[in-house]
């Protein structure tokens, strides 16, 4: 049984710290939160017997960082959208384009009218 | 007598037309939104979307340029870089399509579809580009009120949702990569939300196919417009196979009304 959540301890814990660094890093309290779960469990278990190791304490300081990093990640860094300058050049090209396009499209007067849309009220 | 009646509504309904006109979208509107990826409460956000309109002027017409951008937030540009571009040009009173552009631009991923309506015949032109100089030329029989998928969303917004009933569908087919597709959404009714721009009352709609019941719960993708005259697209929800994606609105700005 110590053995059991030892090793899930220690999986938890490098679960959150990858996750942690990764751009889904919010996703990383919940690995965090089983992490310190299974480690609590763990050291209970292991001082029961009487030798806790030193792993499940290194575990808990995994996971105390990969949950400092989401903290100062979710408070620090901005969510911003960076280099869209080719995007701007393209949306200025297409405009263009489509102004010539729409220069030879024969547009009629009669597409001029309102269009009608089917009501599909049904027995409700 | 009642079963005639109830016939008499029915066959109403059925053959109901309503004409919609726009007084709602204008040129110079920008919508950002942020799209986000929701589990278990927690939020990630993904991308950016904004929806931009302009006018644009031809020689014999002055047209509605409605634009949709969607590009992902730095932090995930080393992972998928997603810079997307939609726009229609359509008519300014009742948005109908005259020319649709596709450009779709995710990593390694490009294609550009482009569609120009032809109205009167009901019929499309679409030239597909892909990589590698791949061109492909299609010419394609539509059903009248066929839209393109930024059209659609825009339509939206144009409907008279005061008076509709609580459970009125709507239907709309959308061209897209070539294919009709048939969407209904069903009115739900109104509700308060809290968004970015203030605490809105809005129309909540479902979006789905005419075999959902919505009404039942058996639907999870569902737009919530504000409920005044500019109608704005002020919270989305759709479901994924895990978690819930999200679409929240960021700022308003250029609104007719």
């Amino acid at each position: 049984m110590k053995k059991i959540f030892t090793i899930l301890t220690i999986t938890t814990s490098i679960l959150a710290t990858i996750i942690s660094v990764l751009p889904i890093s919010n996703l990383a309290v919940f690995p965090a939160a089983l992490a310190f779960i299974f480690g609590v469990t763990a050291f209970y278990i292991s001082k029961k017997t009487g030798e806790v190791k030193k792993i499940i304490q290194f575990s808990f300081l995994l996971t105390a960082c990969a949950l400092s990093i989401v903290t100062y990640k979710a408070f620090f860094i901005k969510t911003e959208v960076v280099n869209t300058k080719i995007l701007n050049e393209k949306e200025a090209q297409f405009e263009e384009d489509a102004i010539e396009e729409l220069e030879n499209l024969d547009i009629e007067s009669s597409e001029f009218e309102d269009i009608e849309i089917e009501n599909t009220n049904l027995d409700n | 007598m009642c079963r005639i009646l109830i016939h008499f509504v029915l066959i109403l309904s059925f053959t109901t037309h309503l004409f919609a006109q726009n007084k709602a979208v204008a040129a110079g509107e920008k919508l950002t939104y942020t799209a986000s990826y929701n589990m278990s409460g927690v939020l990630t956000d993904i991308a950016q979307v904004t929806m931009e309109t302009n006018e644009v002027k031809t020689s014999k017409s002055t047209l509605l340029r409605l634009k949709c951008t969607a590009a992902t937030y730095s932090k995930w540009d080393t992972f998928f870089k997603i810079r997307d571009l939609y726009e229609s040009y359509v008519h300014p009173n009742n948005l109908t399509p005259y020319l649709y552009n596709r450009d779709v631009n995710e990593g390694s991923y490009f294609k550009n579809m482009k569609y120009t309506f032809s109205n009167s015949s009901n019929t499309v032109k679409s030239v597909m580009k892909k990589k590698n100089n791949y061109v492909e030329n299609n010419s394609i029989k539509i059903n009248s009120g066929t839209k393109d998928i930024v059209s659609t969303l825009y339509y939206m917004r144009i409907l008279d949702y005061k008076n509709m009933a609580i459970g009125t569908k709507k239907s709309f087919t959308i061209l897209f990569d070539n294919e009709e597709i048939k969407g209904i959404i069903t009115y739900l009714g109104k509700e308060t939300i809290s968004t970015a721009i203030g605490k809105k009352e809005c129309y909540k709609l479902a979006v789905g196919s005419s075999e959902t019941n919505v009404l039942q719960g058996k639907n999870n993708n569902f737009l919530w417009l504000t409920a005044d005259e500019n109608k704005i697209i002020v919270y989305g929800k759709f479901k994924i196979p895990v978690g819930n994606g999200e679409l929240k609105i960021k700022s308003a700005s250029g609104l007719k009304n």
